[in-house]
């Protein structure tokens, strides 16, 4: 058994690439990658692919754009967790002995994907879109409004709490040229934009963009090769869907048993962490998987971002480049742009966004569905 | 189902009956554990066992959480705004639906009480209708 590395990242700024398949994003991501390990595409040894849509098996579109190598490539779609599936098994495979080198690869393209058009009259797909009809149809803002709202009333906070999630990962956007949304917002102008589903506006929601990112994953022996330095492991790669308890699974409990998991493998806790990376697609996301994570007790998480704990400078940064809510959320690559954010802190190479002194980060994701993905990354 | 009986028809066969004008939710108790679900399931999520027994729900609960869907696929107009809620029925289990109410009118803790919405017709015109909630005082 070796430990994982990884060696290169790369990425596209998020935000519109109109000009742009899929598979050219996710190419140029992934040349970028190898660029960044001083590897070329011959030395990939198998792919993995998080792509969200774009048609049957994606991962090889991207394959042919770099060259018919003979690879293995592997398409996964697991939602928003699809980008850390992919570095997920790219790990993996790496940690098993199976290749010494593995690329993890995501792409999306929101703003030409989730079509399907109306089911045919009395199949089962209709039946299953009338129940959904009578349950309501809602926007995914919906579900996490109506979690927000029995947050407020269970904890009596605020939702210029939940707000201040939103400032502050503006302001960490702001510093951050791959971001999609880079400009600074206040609590008072997150009040006043347009409501999406009370009591969420649109700052307390991630926006739709394109985007692609990639990460290369090494044997320790190639990375003594490579001479990398600092080299960057992978220290845990839990990975859950969730259990009925009291009812239906939901994000926060799966993420606690995924932490959990994940700590476990690592021989880590909360307390070796310095920097965190959420899937903080709705504002009350930070709050509730900073307490499902273990960095404070249930019920403490809006008194963590009203301290600044969780900012730049704070005790545990959550989101350092703006998170899903400013850096953006294209869905297939997002697992991965936090991985390269990840090593670009533990590098020490994030400038004005750089968390001082930062060994070991911890990437979360969770996906429709109910899955749950937690990597440990370290510096060593 | 006898034509132009003056009842409308379930929008979904399996999931709610109508009676008295009401819907009554069928939801699905499983003969092990006694988990209760809805929309009704053939295997229980909470232990997988294949014996679900179907049962009538309460047609009265109260709001667990509610929001008001302003926006749809970025379209603002159509049947925006509405109200969607969970509901804990008097006996479980907890479950969503449209509420046919003023979006101001919610609170969480609510009374509601389960009421049919028109849902167009079918192809031979008969009237469909779907379940969905109503304040346990608005006016019948
Ligand atoms: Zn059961």
């Amino acid at each position: 058994m070796t430990k994982a590395v990884v060696a290169g990242v790369g990425m596209l700024p998020f935000g519109r690439h109109r000009d742009k398949t899929l598979s050219g994003l996710g190419a140029e991501a992934v040349s970028a990658a190898l660029s960044d390990a001083g590897l070329a595409w011959r030395d990939v040894q198998a792919m993995y692919c998080g792509i969200v849509g774009g048609g049957m098996n994606p991962g090889a579109g991207i394959g042919e754009r770099l060259g018919y190598t003979g690879l293995p490539i592997t398409s996964i779609d697991n939602a928003s967790a699809s980008g850390s599936s992919a570095f997920r098994e790219a790990s993996l495979a790496v940690a098993a002995g199976r290749v010494d080198v593995a690329v993890a690869a995501g792409a999306g393209k929101l703003s030409q994907s989730f079509g399907g058009g109306s089911a045919r009259p009395g199949s089962p797909e209709e039946r299953e879109a009338n129940i959904r009809i009578m349950q309501g149809i809602m926007p995914p803002a919906g579900y996490f409004a109506m979690r927000t709202r029995r947050r407020i009333h269970d904890f009596g906070s605020t939702i210029e709490q939940f707000a201040l999630v939103s400032v502050k990962n503006h302001k960490n956007a702001s510093r951050n040229p791959f971001a999609q949304l880079q400009n600074e917002l206040t609590v008072e102008q997150i009040a006043r934009a347009r409501m999406i589903a009370d009591p969420l506006t649109v700052p307390h929601c991630c926006p739709m963009g394109d985007g692609a990112a990639a990460a290369v994953v090494v044997s320790e022996k190639r990375a003594r090769q490579l001479g990398l330095q600092p080299a960057i492991t992978v220290e845990a790669s839990a990975f859950r869907s969730g259990i009925y308890r009291n009812g239906p699974p939901d994000e926060a409990e799966t993420t606690h048993l995924t932490a959990q998991e994940a700590y476990a493998q690592a021989g880590l806790g909360p307390d070796d962490i310095d920097l965190v990376q959420v899937h903080d697609a709705f504002t009350v996301e930070e709050i509730e998987y900073c307490e499902q994570l273990g960095f404070c007790e249930v019920g403490e998480g809006e008194r963590m971002i009203e301290n600044g704990e969780t900012a730049i400078g704070g005790r545990i940064p959550f989101s350092t480049d703006g998170g899903l809510l400013a850096r953006g959320h294209p869905l297939g690559p997002t697992g991965i742009a936090q991985v390269w954010e990840t090593v670009q802190q533990l590098r020490g190479l994030s400038g004005p966004r750089q968390v001082a002194g930062a060994r070991v980060g911890l990437v979360h994701m969770v996906g429709v569905g109910g899955v749950c993905i937690v990597h440990v990354l370290k510096r060593s | 189902m006898t034509p132009d009986s003056g009842a409308p028809l379930p929008l979904v066969d399996g999931v709610f009956k109508i009676a008295d004008g009401r819907p009554v939710l069928l939801v699905s108790r499983c003969s092990s554990c006694n988990e209760r679900f809805f929309p009704p399931r053939e295997r229980c999520a909470a232990c997988s066992n294949e014996n679900m027994q179907t049962e009538e729900a309460s047609q009265d609960g109260e709001l667990y959480t509610w929001t008001v869907v302003r926006e749809l696929g970025g379209q603002r107009e159509g049947f925006v705004p509405y109200v969607v809620g969970q509901i804990d029925l008097a006996g479980g289990p907890r479950v969503t639906g449209v509420v046919v109410c003023d979006p101001d009118a919610p609170a969480i803790r609510m009374p509601v009480r389960l009421c049919l919405i028109p849902q167009g017709y079918d192809d031979a015109g008969n009237e469909l209708a779907g379940y969905g909630f109503e304040p346990a005082d608005a006016k019948r």
